[in-house]
């Protein structure tokens, strides 16, 4: 049985400064081994299929394989064909007529070496919409007692009636709007000063999948409900909940052998490894070599309804996030400046447009080189 | 060469002159194996140059064994000649004079008017009409002549007939038994050693032997033995007040090479207060992991591996009470108090046919049994916990008990994390223990015993738990006759844990389990004919299990309770056992043991299609058993032997085969023992697994230099072994079949040790070479692990090097140190990343196909006793411990996480530096009070 985490481990470790070191093990052996995903959702539209070979531990890398025949095959004899857009990346426009609840869908994979790879059929079980999606206030801890962290902690609930799915996974992405270090009011090329819209480069949105597995079930309740389902933690550690933030939940149902597969990769990923933990072990999904079963192959093909719920605030809490800060020079000329062009400059002249200027790093002033876009969602 | 000259008169007239004549020696080297005494004068003449002179009619019969080089004459006339009533008389002229009958005088008397008592006429007086108070006389006053012990009575004994010597070795001191205490009769070459009541038995014929007491601390005593017929022969030793000699090891040297037992090391309380250990508390458990063959599988992880098998393997019995769960805070401790601990036994080779039930080994703890003459008290404070232990009189010489209670204050430990899970968390337990002796007359003793443990943790506001074990054991000892003692006991044992997980609010629980066991045994002794010791007996186990149900905790939850089930079982075993002398040189042990388990209702079993796998979709009956009816019956025949091979006086070669059968086994997916991980009986289903193991190993003593050496091969080959689907759960459904696989283990090894028990300087070095393997495969398909491919167990960890050591510097102040090297464990790595959804993921190896990195520690610590005054009222000491002195951050696990959609990997150490702790100890009375 597992004790949760670590933790225990560390119980008595006091004395020990630092007992979690990064670890590179030397491994002499690597596997190029077939990894094939794939989704079928309810909604018609695209739908894609990917399909690669793992890479040594050492130097991971996305290793697409192409020239792949791939199609799905529905349990009444229908036929979706894929095709290849992007390197290992197969897509199919599925009409409404093809998908439907509680048809079964399988995937066949077919490579340029004439190996044939089927997924087991999987039913597209009717999704419960999400009831609601809200967060809670929460502190958390840290390793150095003097700081905790507050932030907020996402929930979702659902009801489910008996006949819908009793496992689920839940995809998030989040959005969230943020100033940049700094502003500017000219822009200089090495020429003229420019006087630039503050608007275009001081606010931006940031939109993100969510790196992590979320999922549970419901099988072992005495009812098809979740309550308090735990999601997202986002903290004051960074500014994502300084200003306004949009969580976007994509609630699928999954079969019981989908969700037995994502909860071994869940359990496998986030493992403390402390010696409460269960034996790791390569995680094979539903798809399997038709004529050698006994090949390992990587990843699984699921069909699911989605259920997508999203929760937009304007941040009004009692604690402080704190933005994006920069280290700004003052340049009393121009001519101090240097020629990496173009500079971004606040003119700290009372009449906004002479010396001295405050500048710096570009970054400072272009919320966009921090990865996110000037044009305000639709939803915002 | 035969020199027939003997002259009274010349005697007497040497005896004149030569006053220091006993102190001559002479040194002969050469190998002497049951040699004619003339054969043996004669090479002794060509080696040495003595002369010997005695009557041939006197020496007829008489036959030496010796070997060795450097060997003293006088030493092995002593041995050879005094118990025929042969005196002799070594010269420094290298003469040799033997007398028959007639005590050769060779100096006067301290007092006068003697001369007249010491020439009688040697034909008119024999021996019994000696009165004892001349014998004593005359012997006493001769250096390197020691005193005679008599038993039974000459009337109507034939010399013929066996005689069965019974008795008890105690402390002079305190009238405590002496455990492992041998008694060895140097003719005969046949010992034999003291039970945990310090009780021996002997079969011997009539005549007269010299015998040696021996134990660790205590003063060896040497006497003449003059056997008439049975009888008790009872001793007191006084306690060496030499503490250079207060020795490390127990395992007495008899029986390393001349017993028949392999495998197997005795260990007194003494030695944890010689092995440096962390945050300075003394440990039982960690102590025998310095021992070849016994490892576990990390820093602060539960239980004992021995010779490559798991943890469930081990029987751990203190006072016969079986511990359920040896851990306290998971493992970083044991759960029982170093204080009440008095000797330790662990069998792992051959076990003797009166135990059975588990694989891997049984673990023998006795406790002490209280200070029959007067009250004391010991104790001790460390970082982590405050003990104390109180024992004494209740009734002088008759009964007597002990008390002990331990608790820790380790709250202030957590709060000091860095981990803020761990710093809002509250450990903490305790343990007591009561013993009671009472010894009614000298043929009865009775034994009382009772013990409690419990643990609390609580994981920020995430889980909940706490477990106990409790037993309690009343022992009867009762000699019927000369011949027969038996043991008989009462045994109550159980073990309860209590959990609470919330970690996801619509899925929290609590669940509750408990273990109980009852048993009731008989051991029986006969001692037959002089090459037999007959052992025999029965034992009776009710199980009596709890596995409780999970219940929804919290306002949140909507878990749906389950009923784990409840499950009963008896064990039932009969054995008879044989240790038979079939010649001077070779001793055997044969057993067997026959073990029937039923496993009894109520029960509803689950019965799935033939050929497909246990899966719920695959059930097509179900069988409803009533309550006390038999669901499943499974027996067990186990061969138990062993044979020792007296290859010379000091070593031996011994060969043993064993097998056993285990009803039961520990619920655990994981690597270490949890707190959360429940025992759970062989059913319908589970068929107990089994073990055949072979041991060949050659045993040699180096007695000059206190040398014991062993070197044991073993190989063992176990059915039926029990290892879990890829996800188990234990607690989402009662039939654990559909969770369990069970397949086929290997596990073989090269043990060596050398062990110093005396001298400033002692202690031993161990080093073990094994392996572990499981295979679990099957025709049905997914009905494997690992593909059905052989893998290395969790605690597979072949080279295994441990050195103790232990250098008094006086009798103040000690140093320790240990080393200890271990082959990391085996684990499952990452070999591949592949990515779905732009996250990456892992592909990992086959099962345990790597190892962390290896394991290396050395330790050291220094005790400073209190003064030697004899008379002052408290002795106290204080151990300072440096525990993992190289501050070498060992890898405790190895683990992979995904964080923000990249692979990162990490090492976790425990106690990855230098961990220093000071505590201190104390016992009423002075430096030498037991």
């Amino acid at each position: 049985m597992r004790v949760s985490k670590y933790h225990i481990l560390v119980l008595l470790s006091l004395v020990c400064s630092s007992c979690i070191e990064p670890f590179q093990p030397v491994i002499e052996e690597s596997q190029e081994v077939l990894v094939i995903n794939g989704v079928i959702t309810d909604r018609p539209g695209i739908h894609q299929v990917t399909i690669s070979r793992s890479t040594p531990y050492n130097d991971p890398l996305f290793n697409p394989v192409s020239g792949c025949v791939v199609r799905v095959e529905d349990d009444r004899g229908n036929i979706a064909v894929y095709e290849e857009t992007d390197l290992g990346i197969y897509e199919a426009n599925l009409n409404a007529s093809f998908l439907d609840i509680n048809k079964s869908y399988s995937l066949l994979v077919i490579t340029l070496d004439g190996d044939e790879y089927q997924s087991n059929y999987d039913t597209l079980l009717a999704c419960p919409p999400i009831d609601t999606l809200y967060y809670e206030v929460e502190s958390q801890g840290t390793s150095n007692p003097e700081v905790t962290y507050h932030g907020i902690q996402f929930l979702s609930e659902l009801t489910g009636s008996a006949n819908a799915s009793m496992n689920f996974r839940w995809q998030l992405v989040e959005t969230w709007e943020y100033n940049s270090a700094a502003r500017a009011n000219l822009i200089w090329y090495g020429g003229p000063l420019i006087p630039v819209l503050a608007d275009s480069i001081n606010t931006c949105y940031m939109t993100e999948p969510i790196n992590g597995l979320y999922s549970a079930s419901t099988r072992y309740l005495s009812e098809n409900r979740l309550k308090r389902n735990k999601l997202n933690y986002v903290s004051n550690e960074t500014p994502r909940i300084k200003l306004k933030y949009s969580l976007l939940v994509k609630q699928q149902s999954l079969t019981n052998e989908i969700y037995n597969y994502w909860e071994k990769i869940k359990s496998q990923t986030g493992n403390g490894g402390g010696l409460y933990e269960t034996q790791p072990s390569s995680t094979v999904g539903n798809i399997f070599n038709t004529r050698n079963p006994e090949e390992k192959v990587l990843g699984c093909f699921y069909a699911t309804q989605q259920q997508s719920k999203r929760l937009t605030f304007r941040s009004d809490f009692d604690f402080i996030v704190p933005g994006f800060t920069c280290e700004l020079d003052t340049a009393n000329s121009l001519w101090e400046l240097g020629s990496d062009f173009p500079y971004l400059l606040y003119s700290l002249d009372p009449l906004g447009v002479g010396p001295p200027y405050l500048n710096g790093p570009r970054f400072c002033f272009d919320c966009q080189l921090k990865g996110g876009v000037n044009e305000k969602p639709d939803y915002w | 060469m035969k020199r027939s000259l003997v002259i009274t008169v010349l005697l007497i007239f040497i005896s004149f002159f030569q006053l220091e004549g006993q102190e001559t020696d002479v040194l002969f080297s050469g190998d002497f194996n049951d040699v004619p005494f003339i054969e043996f004068v004669e090479q002794v003449e060509k080696q040495t140059g003595t002369t010997f002179y005695f009557l041939n009619d006197w020496v007829r019969g008489i036959r030496v064994t010796i070997s060795g080089e450097e060997i003293s004459l006088q030493r092995t006339l002593d041995r050879t000649l005094l118990p025929t009533g042969i005196t002799y008389f070594l010269d420094k002229h290298q003469q040799v004079f033997l007398s028959n009958k007639v005590p050769i005088v060779t100096s006067l008397p301290e007092y006068s008017g003697v001369n007249d008592n010491l020439f009688e006429a040697m034909d008119a007086i024999g021996e019994s009409e000696l009165t004892s108070t001349e014998k004593k006389y005359i012997e006493g006053r001769r250096a390197g002549m020691l005193e005679t012990l008599r038993v039974g009575s000459s009337e109507g004994v034939s010399t013929l007939t066996n005689a069965v010597l019974y008795g008890k070795m105690t402390d002079v001191e305190t009238g405590e038994p002496l455990i492992g205490a041998t008694i060895y009769i140097e003719e005969l070459k046949k010992g034999a050693a003291t039970d945990v009541d310090g009780r021996f038995s002997i079969v011997v014929r009539p005549g007269k032997y010299t015998v040696d007491f021996n134990c660790m601390g205590m003063e060896t005593k040497q006497n003449y033995l003059e056997v008439l017929s049975g009888g008790d022969l009872s001793i007191s030793l006084e306690r060496s007040l030499i503490p250079i000699t207060e020795v490390v090891i127990q395992a007495n040297r008899y029986h390393n090479v001349r017993g028949t037992q392999m495998g197997f090391d005795r260990l007194n309380y003494k030695v944890m207060k010689d092995v440096p250990v962390v945050m300075g508390e003394k440990d039982v458990l960690k102590v025998i992991q310095m021992l070849p063959g016994v490892q576990s599988v990390g820093e602060g992880a539960g239980g004992f591996n021995v010779r490559g098998s798991s943890a469930d393997q081990n029987m751990i019995y203190v006072n016969k009470v079986p511990v359920y769960n040896s851990s306290h805070l998971f493992g970083f401790f044991t759960s029982f108090s170093p204080d009440i601990v008095k000797d330790f036994t662990l069998y792992k080779s051959n076990l003797p046919a009166k135990y059975g039930g588990r694989l891997a080994s049984f673990f023998d703890i006795s406790t002490r049994q209280g200070n029959m003459n007067e009250y004391t008290a010991r104790g001790g404070i460390s970082p982590v916990t405050g003990r104390l232990a109180v024992e004494g009189p209740i009734k002088k010489d008759k009964s007597a008990f002990v008390l002990s209670a331990r608790s820790t204050y380790s709250d202030w430990i957590l709060n000091q994390l860095e981990d803020p899970d761990l710093r809002n968390s509250e450990a903490g337990f305790f343990d007591l223990a009561g013993a009671l002796t009472w010894e009614p007359g000298e043929k009865t003793l009775i034994k009382a015993f009772a013990y409690i443990s419990r643990d609390r943790f609580t994981l920020g506001t995430s889980n909940q738990y706490s477990y106990s074990n409790a037993g309690a054991s009343v022992n009867i000892r009762h000699r019927f006759s000369s011949r027969i003692a038996g043991d008989m006991a009462l045994v109550y044992g159980e073990y309860d844990f209590a959990n609470v997980d919330m970690k996801i609010p619509s899925e929290s629980y609590s669940h509750e389990y408990r273990i109980g066991h009852y048993e009731l045994k008989a051991d029986f002794t006969w001692l037959s004919l002089g090459s037999h010791k007959l052992t025999y007996g029965a034992n009776a186990i009710f199980y009596n299990l709890d596995r409780g149900t999970l219940e929804p905790y919290g306002p949140y939850s909507l878990r749906a309770p389950v009923e784990l089930g409840v499950e009963n079982g008896i064990e039932t075993a009969v054995y008879l056992a044989d240790e038979i002398v079939l010649g001077p040189r070779l001793t055997a042990y044969t057993g067997l043991r026959y073990a029937v388990f039923m496993a009894l209702g109520p029960e509803q079993v689950m019965v799935y299609g033939q050929g497909q796998p246990r899966k719920p979709g695959n059930v097509i009956d179900t069988l409803f058993f009533d309550p006390g009816q038999v669901i499943k019956t499974y027996s067990s025949l186990e061969p138990r032997l062993a044979l020792n091979y007296m290859l010379g006086t000091n070593n031996s070669l011994k060969l043993s085969y064993n097998r056993m059968r285990q009803f039961l086994f520990m619920l655990s997916n994981t690597i270490a023992i949890s707190p959360t991980d429940q025992w759970k009986l062989c059913d319908y289903h589970i068929t107990p697994p089994y073990v055949d193991q072979v041991s060949v190993g050659y045993y040699q003593d180096i007695p000059r230099k206190s040398l014991t050496t062993s070197l044991e091969i073993y190989h063992k080959w176990v059915s039926g072994v029990v290892d879990y689907r890829d996800g188990a759960s234990f607690i989402s459904s009662p039939h654990i079949e559909t969770e369990i696989l069970q397949g086929n283990q290997k596990a073989y090894g090269v043990e060596a040790m050398i062990k110093k028990s005396t001298g400033r300087f002692n202690g031993w070095l161990a080093y073990s070479y094994s392996r572990s393997i499981i295979r679990i495969d099957s025709p049905i398909p997914g009905e494997n692990i690992n593909e059905g491919n052989p893998y290395a167990s969790n605690y597979d960890r072949p080279h295994n090097l441990s050195l103790v050591t232990n250098y008094k510097m006086n009798r103040r102040l000690s140093f320790s140190a240990n080393l200890v090297y271990i082959t990391g464990r085996p684990v499952t790595y990452p070999i591949s990343i592949y990515y779905v959804e732009e996250l990456q993921f892992i592909d990992y190896s086959a099962r345990n196909s790597y190892r962390i990195p290896d394991y290396f520690r050395a330790d050291f610590s220094v005790n400073l006793e209190g003064n030697l005054k004899e008379r002052k009222f408290l002795h106290s000491y204080w151990m300072l411990n440096i525990y993992n002195l190289t501050g070498r951050k060992n890898a405790y696990s190895v683990y992979f996480i995904n964080e923000d959609g990249l692979i990162n990997g990490y090492k976790l150490s425990i106690f990855g530096r230098p961990v220093v702790t000071l505590s201190w100890n104390f016992k009423l009375g002075n430096y030498a009070s037991e």
